[in-house]
């Protein structure tokens, strides 16, 4: 039996969800735009999912909050970003599939090692060059190293993805908490390297304007607060009176 | 003739359609905020200096692909080229050394002296300032208004009292090296102050030139000597220094102006260096100016510092605002006067002078009076009377600080016996030298290499920029050390490698436990002579630190250089572990391109940041239906042509005529050149040896000194193969090689900085198979 949740707040009414299903359709276009960005030497390599759902949402939005707590650099950061995640109407990952398994090659010189990749499968059990991905044990947040050019690839993809949103209008963001929170979790499986997008069609656009303490001070817990000092002022002063006999604030 | 020139006017829609992908790449979202993007355009003339980069390495078969680019401007539809780069190296710089001028590594030396290891926390200020003594005891601490525990709540660390501390329980260290290089040329310094000094420093001991340094005065040390005050900077710390680089070799004529800079290229020098600094007093042009008891205040601080007897009453008024009108109101004190009063025209936030010495002022008895502009001097009974009118501050002018409006009515006057006119300073005007200068006698110089006009000669330091402080000019002498050296020929490669390699942590502390840690201390308070003893004489009115304050202090330290993001992407565990392989990195190359094309280590975040920006910039081009597309290679020509300075990854994005062939279709029949090269490519990819087949072109894993468990495509396949490859890749580093070179010609022809080329063929020979 699936689960079936139940909740008195927020309410998904019908024109929430139209407005919600449209970003969806949003962001499958930018999940296009972003496979059609220049490609480092013309190869495959972009991952992309797309996260919908109050469930699916909350679940990444949690892990991005467990991260926080891990180092002091992130908290901050990565509390805020928690909420953009659960309040975005979906979100676009992206991630580089190759950036892990198998770098440019291209001598380039832009990571920390020598100019031939070396560093890179220096780090890796690799057998003729092969590098066995299956090996994913990690004791930093990414594991590291990384093909620093193709890690710069993944920038074309982002903003190829967040071109589309601006031309369509929608509110975009990229953010690595949520992407890295949304790897950890199993999506982009393929990729140790992932980019979030938050993406949303509301008046506010939260994500680039966030409240000071924005993991306490945001749009839900606002609404909710102002449930509770409704119900606390608004709605008990009144209890015991019976409206129709006289509004209480005329006779002030 | 045409109404206009086709092709010109394709041009120019081209440069304005190169400006708006840039004004989109600046637009871009951004990740994390942390990456500085840089932009330049190229286009027309400036394309021909990356053809000839270009032709060298064609010529050993490279294949670039800004081919494409060159038969395009031959055949008449040249594309403008947006370079497009950033610094994508790990960042966790602290605040405090991107505040300091002359760049020292401030967190590393705190650190070194809370080890107790005084001699290499000097040497790391010696690897940027060659005065690291007079640095320490007048630098007006640039770094401190950027600590970052001074951001937090809290104040900052007391880094100028480290500093103290450190030169003077340092040894003697390494200045008393006399310098064995010798070029056989030789370099006129005029002028004997910071920046003077500076270049001579390093012109003689690292660039290897004969050095003379001409100065006016009867001393050495410029203003250093003459406009400081000995009770900040004590003489024999001035001499020490002085010595030590006279040390090296360097030559310094006392009382000597020579006549004409023609007089000093005739003698056989070289070059020039024009370091007067600001020896002049900017009149105040009100009446009464030339009244006896009237005095200059930089004529007053020479004749103070020189040790000649001053005439002066006990009343004094100082006209100004400055660290001058401080020091020489400061002077008055210790020479007798009684009554010493400051008159500014301006309010105190908008005084010049650093905060402390006008809390110093202020606790010697010196009375500042604000707002109070002056209007005229008069012999009195008793002395002279500075007539005076109050002012008030209006909104603020175009040179950002306020408009001063008179206050009619306000008349008042003061009654003194001697006045100081100290309302700025500017370089005496030396006619003789034919030098272009300003309207206020600065002498105009390119900011960035010190060259003037004339060919040879360089000028920098206050004599340029105006007054300005020790630091400034100490970095305006490292920045001439190495222009000069390149006009000599040299390379201008001035930096020094002085304390030992840093070791790279373990794991990075947080910001917290450091925070924690230090919570319980308080920034110690600077002990000063009691008042009496500091205004009796001439001595050093501070002390220095204690030991157990020094350590102590050393530890509220947030070490803004090792806390970073640390998401191990790039291969390290922490940031500042990432930071200090790549300053090691750019020891071991002299600061040169390490790669094929970019220079690591880089931020894989500021990398992709970067790459977002590019990406906008180049579907800008698209929307207005302008091909463009995202080159890599010819970056690579540019940076090593000196493009782009200070970027780690560059990329080109070329803005074209709509002929899509040109760009995405490089080389389409156009590398006929070297069929010997294309026949051999098809040989190898017909018959493949098996690695190439995994691992791609190019890559022998056990010839690059990888750790390769099973070689066991050896046999059958044939050993020709693989020493077939070797020899391409040998091929690879002499067309690398190549490349730099010709993009070293290009350097010397725009007079930028140079490339290290006989360390750079060391380390791509290290590279090559033997």
């Amino acid at each position: 039996m699936p689960r079936i949740t139940i909740r008195d707040w927020p309410p998904y009414s019908p024109t929430d969800q139209n407005r919600r299903e449209n970003t969806v359709t949003a962001a499958k276009l930018m999940m296009n735009a972003a496979l059609t960005a220049p490609n480092v030497g013309g190869l495959p390599m972009t991952e992309g999912e797309i996260v919908y759902g109050e469930e699916e949402q909350e679940a990444i939005a949690r892990k991005t909050e467990e991260l926080a707590f891990e180092k002091e650099a992130w908290k901050h950061v990565f509390l805020y970003e928690a909420v953009m995640a659960r309040q975005a109407d979906a979100l676009l990952l992206l991630g580089n599939t190759r950036a892990y398994s198998s770098p440019w090659d291209g001598e380039c010189g832009l990571c920390a090692g020598r100019p031939d990749c070396s560093f890179v499968y220096e780090h890796r059990n690799q057998n003729a060059g092969i590098i066995d991905v299956t090996d994913r044990r990690c004791d930093t947040l990414i594991q590291g190293p990384l093909c620093a050019l193709y890690a710069h690839q993944l920038g074309y993809n982002v903003g190829s993805a967040l071109m589309v949103a601006v031309n369509l209008y929608i509110d975009a963001r990229p953010f690595i908490s949520i992407g890295l929170a949304a790897q950890k979790l199993g999506y982009c499986r393929n990729s140790a390297l992932v980019i979030g997008i938050v993406i949303s069609a509301k008046a506010k656009c939260e994500p680039s304007d966030p409240a000071l303490d924005y993991h306490l001070v945001n749009l839900d817990s606002a609404i909710d607060a102002i449930r509770s000092n409704v119900n606390q002022l608004g709605v008990r002063p009144a209890t015991g009176k019976e409206y129709r006999a006289g509004d209480p604030a005329k006779k002030r | 003739m045409p109404l206009y020139d086709g092709k010109q006017f394709a041009q120019e829609g081209l440069l304005q359609v190169a400006q708006h992908c840039a004004q989109a790449a600046l637009h871009a979202p951004q990740l994390i905020g942390k990456t500085e993007i840089k932009m330049e355009i190229v286009a027309g003339e400036e394309l021909e200096n990356y053809f000839s980069v270009q032709d060298a390495a064609n010529k050993l078969g490279a294949r670039f692909s800004g081919e494409t680019y060159k038969a395009a401007y031959t055949m008449g539809e040249p594309p403008v080229l947006l370079l497009i780069g950033a610094d994508v190296t790990p960042i966790v710089q602290a605040p405090c050394r991107i505040a300091c001028p002359a760049g020292i590594d401030v967190p590393r030396y705190i650190r070194l002296i809370g080890d107790g290891k005084y001699d290499e926390a000097v040497a790391v200020i010696r690897e940027r300032v060659p005065l690291p003594s007079v640095c320490a005891y007048v630098c007006h601490a640039p770094c401190e208004a950027r600590c970052r525990r001074g951001t937090l709540r809290d104040r900052p660390i007391a880094i100028e009292a480290l500093k103290r501390f450190a030169v003077d329980h340092a040894g003697t260290g390494k200045e008393g090296v006399t310098s064995t290089k010798d070029t056989g040329k030789r370099v006129a310094i005029i002028g004997s102050g910071p920046a003077g000094l500076t270049a001579a420093y390093y012109l003689r001991k690292v660039c290897g030139h004969g050095v003379t340094i001409f100065e006016a005065l009867p001393q050495s040390g410029g203003m250093m000597r003459v406009g400081i005050p000995r009770y900040r900077l004590p003489g024999q710390i001035l001499d020490r220094e002085i010595a030590a680089i006279l040390a090296l070799g360097v030559e310094i004529k006392l009382n000597a102006r020579p006549d004409s800079l023609d007089a000093l290229f005739k003698q056989g020098y070289d070059a020039i260096f024009v370091a007067i600094g600001a020896h002049r007093d900017i009149p105040l042009n009100v009446p009464g100016e030339d009244l006896p008891g009237v005095m200059e205040c930089l004529r007053f601080l020479k004749d103070v510092n020189l040790g000649k007897k001053v005439k002066m009453g006990g009343r004094v008024a100082v006209i100004g605002g400055g660290n001058a009108a401080m020091d020489a109101a400061r002077n008055t004190l210790r020479l007798g006067a009684k009554e010493v009063s400051i008159l500014y025209r301006r309010n105190r936030a908008e005084m010049p002078a650093y905060a402390d010495n006008v809390e110093q002022a202020l606790r010697e008895g010196i009375k500042i009076q604000f707002q109070f502009a002056i209007s005229k001097i008069n012999q009195s009974r008793t002395g002279l009377e500075v007539e005076c009118l109050r002012t008030e501050c209006g909104p603020i002018g175009a040179d950002g600080r306020s408009l001063l409006k008179q206050i009619e009515g306000s008349e008042c006057g003061v009654e003194v016996d001697t006045v100081i006119i100290a309302t700025g300073q500017m370089p005496e005007a030396l006619s003789e030298f034919g030098l272009s200068i300003d309207s206020v006698d600065n002498i105009q110089a390119d900011s960035r290499t010190c060259a003037t006009a004339r060919e040879g000669v360089f000028s920098g330091g206050d004599a340029v920029s105006g007054p300005a402080s020790v630091i400034e000019a100490i970095a305006a002498g490292r920045r001439a050390a190495s222009w000069i050296d390149q006009y000599l020929g040299g390379l201008g490669m001035i930096d020094e490698v002085l304390a030992p390699l840093e070791q790279v942590p373990e794991v990075s502390p947080s910001a917290e436990a450091l925070g924690r840690a230090a919570r319980e201390l308080e920034r110690p308070q600077i002990r000063r002579l009691p008042l009496e003893q500091a205004l009796s004489g001439f001595e050093k009115d501070e002390a220095g630190l204690t030991e157990e304050e020094a350590l102590l202090e050393t530890t509220r330290c947030l070490k803004g250089d090792q806390g970073g993001f640390d998401c191990g992407g790039c291969g390290f565990k922490t940031c500042r572990e990432a930071v200090i392989n790549c300053q090691n990195r750019l020891n071991e190359t002299g600061g040169e391109p390490w790669g094929w094309m970019m220079k690591g280590p880089s931020c894989i975040w500021r990398a992709m940041e970067l790459g977002i920006s590019i990406d906008w910039a180049a579907a800008a081009a698209h929307r207005m239906n302008v091909e463009s597309r995202i080159g890599m290679v010819p970056a690579t020509a540019f940076m090593r042509m000196g493009y782009m300075e200070g970027c780690t990854l560059v990329t080109v994005i070329p803005v074209g005529p709509c002929k899509e062939h040109w760009y995405f279709s490089p080389g389409t029949g156009r590398e006929d050149y070297r069929p010997a090269e294309m026949e051999r490519r098809a040989q190898i990819l017909q018959y493949p040896p098996l690695y190439m087949r995994f691992t791609g072109p190019g890559r022998d894993l056990g010839r690059r000194g990888i750790n390769v468990k099973d070689r066991w495509w050896d046999p059958p396949y044939t050993r020709l193969e693989i020493v077939e490859d070797d020899k391409w890749g040998n091929s690879i580093l002499d067309r690398d090689y190549a490349i730099f070179a010709a993009a070293d010609e290009i350097r010397k022809k725009k007079k930028w900085p140079r490339l290290n080329l006989p360390k750079i063929k060391e380390i791509l020979d290290s590279k090559k198979a033997r």
